[in-house]
């Protein structure tokens, strides 16, 4: 099986994987389609030679009766008993068993995430540890989650709107749920998907690799766009991997972006042409993101939270900085 | 052919004269000012900011500063005045009024919406603009009128609403959201009358900041008025204004934190706990 698996490859057509269960779901979504293509190509055969032996042809009409015969009876009720078994004999405990056995709450990090028409809201407890209750009817422009602000446990959390930060090897517990509709959470590089239900809280955790922080990954998905294709509508999301440099003046740094806008983007783009710049040497401002899943209407695709992933004491560093409260700067 | 010219071109203008005059009646329009400025009575919390932008690296580059929700600002060094106040003329007026011709203008820019608060009058045109290089999502959450809900994914982008695809019932206020961006919203008040102000607030007062927090309602007809005044955090407070031609009288509303007690407070709470669990509350008499 593993020689057929090599041969189609089939990895490569999944998103790259950074969670250390994923590659067991992988592993889980091959078999599958081994077996769906080993019960598909003797079916497709039999279907074949119906098609072929009972049609209708000169002196001979089609036939459209099923076989009757005692072995095809009891045959379909073994296969029934054997499904019976494999669901609950097989399936539901392994289920069970990993659904009862979330990681020990002193070593998991707690997310809740709450869903809305059409955003992700990260809610983290901040360094007590511990979350502020919340309040649907405090819901507003500047409180998306409706924090119960005066509550001391709320004093230190962090709200964050589409954009979620993770430590590396470090359980991640999130507790999704949803203000209004069924939302479906989607990590496909992390191999997690779960519906987010108004109502429910429904728990979900998973590990990063070690490896797989944000600056990590980002010169893995290096590429080189050559500048007479360069198009800044599909390099927008992208900065600079390295230093440009025509002549040995650096026409665009490593990090710059090709500008948020339509007009500009072109102009610079022009402009490093003219220079003499032959290639861009790219990569994602944001390798890794949330998506939404749920299908239906027109705007659940919409839903993309940026995901920046850390080592736990970048981690750490960003939970002190945000949990300070946000000042404005006003002159009133 | 020259007399019979004479008489269509007289007949005119019989008809145009009488037709104005009986419009006259219906889109009335006086020489009485009514003016104020909305404060907010006792201490007032400090503004809050808006969520963080920077999943959308155009929104977050718009604006070197956090940004202050606007339903939270109380002008504390200026009197106590609150900004994005719809003040209307409740009821009180005879006769019609025609939609202006000119539309209104609604813009998103910086991943807000310009103006926060507006007002216009049933039927007239509304034009809803994009000036950011990011999608955007205008979704409007009215209850009289028929809602809309539709993309505007590049800058540069307008979209006119015109007699009948909207507002064409008076409504106070609608909602306006963007499904991308949930800290984007505007209130729109919609009247079937010229006669609303919204109170100025730091963008707009001139430079002046006794300006901040005061409306203007011009060209009123004489009569007796009963005024509101709309506020999405502080709520509505109404006042009766008689008024004689030429008059300019200055009046003051006074608004505090909702009023507990109302409908909605009596309603069962529910509060989720720190642990998950769900934990009922009710709020009634507090």
């Amino acid at each position: 099986m593993n020689l057929l698996l090599a041969s189609t490859q089939y990895g490569s057509w999944t998103p790259p994987l950074y969670s250390d269960h994923g590659g067991s779901i992988d592993k889980l979504v091959d078999v599958i389609h081994v077996f769906m293509f080993v019960i598909f190509i003797p079916w497709a055969i039999f279907f074949g030679y119906c098609l072929l032996n009972f049609r209708a042809r000169p002196g001979h009409k089609a036939s459209y009766l099923p076989i009757k015969a005692k072995v095809s009876k009891y045959a379909e009720v073994a296969v029934a008993v054997f499904e019976a078994f494999l669901l609950l004999g097989m399936s539901m405990p392994v289920w069970a068993e990993y659904k009862n056995n979330p990681p020990a709450s002193d070593q998991r990090l707690d997310i809740r995430v709450v869903s809305q028409q059409f955003q992700w809201n990260f809610h983290y407890a901040g360094p007590d540890g511990k979350f502020g209750p919340t309040n649907i009817k405090l819901v507003s422009a500047s409180n998306p989650i409706g924090l119960v602000e005066d509550d001391a446990a709320a004093a230190d959390d962090i709200v964050r709107v589409n954009e979620c930060h993770l430590p590396v090897d470090k359980p991640i517990y999130m507790r999704l749920t949803s203000m209004d509709v069924i939302h479906s959470f989607d990590f496909p590089t992390m191999r997690v998907k779960q519906d987010a239900i108004p109502g429910m809280e429904i728990p979900i955790w998973f590990r990063v690799d070690k490896s797989a922080t944000t600056d990590a990954i980002r010169p893995q998905m290096k590429m080189t766009v050559p500048m007479a294709k360069a198009e800044w509508y599909k390099i927008r999301h992208h900065v600079a991997a390295v230093d440009h440099k025509v002549k040995d003046e650096v026409v665009l740094a490593k990090g710059a972006d090709l500008g948020v806008d339509l007009k500009k983007g072109n102009e610079l783009l022009d402009q490093l042409r003219k220079k003499g710049l032959a290639e861009l040497t790219l990569e994602p401002r944001n390798p890794l993101e949330i998506v939404c899943a749920q299908l239906c209407g027109n705007s659940h695709f919409k839903m993309k939270a940026q995901v920046m992933t850390h080592t736990e004491d970048e981690f750490k560093k960003w939970v002190a900085e945000s949990s300070k409260k946000q000042k404005l700067e006003t002159d009133f | 052919m020259c007399k019979k010219t004479a008489i269509w071109i007289l007949a005119g203008f019989v008809s145009l004269t009488l037709a104005t005059t009986g419009a006259r009646a219906d889109n009335e329009k006086g020489t009485a000012v009514v003016k104020g400025k909305v404060v907010f009575e006792g201490e007032a919390a400090d503004p809050k900011p808006l969520p963080k932008m920077d999943a959308d690296a155009v929104c977050s580059k718009a604006h070197a500063k956090p940004q202050a929700d606007q339903g939270t600002i109380v002008y504390k060094k200026d009197g106590n005045t609150i900004p994005f106040v719809f003040v209307y003329v409740k009821s009180g007026l005879k006769g019609k009024y025609d939609a202006p011709a000119e539309p209104v203008t609604l813009d998103q820019s910086g991943c807000m919406y310009h103006p926060h608060v507006l007002g216009m009058v049933a039927g007239q045109t509304i034009q809803i603009k994009n000036s950011d290089p990011t999608n955007h999502n205008i979704h409007s959450l009215a209850k009289k009128n028929p809602q809309f809900n539709f993309a505007q994914p590049n800058a540069g982008m307008v979209k006119e609403l015109k007699t009948g695809d909207t507002f064409n019932k008076p409504e106070i206020m609608v909602k306006i959201k963007c499904d991308v961006h949930a800290w984007m919203s505007s209130f729109i008040g919609v009247c079937t009358h010229p006669f609303f102000d919204v109170t100025k607030n730091h963008e707009n007062d001139g430079g002046d900041k006794t300006k901040r927090g005061t409306f203007e309602l011009k060209n009123l007809p004489a009569g007796e008025y009963e005024l509101e005044a709309w506020h999405e955090n502080f709520g509505t407070v109404t006042q009766k204004v008689t008024i004689k031609d030429g008059e300019t009288k200055e009046i003051e509303f006074k608004m505090g934190p909702k009023k507990s007690g109302d409908a909605s407070q009596k309603m069962k709470e529910i509060i989720v706990k720190e642990n998950g669990e769900l934990a009922n509350q009710t709020n009634a008499g507090k």
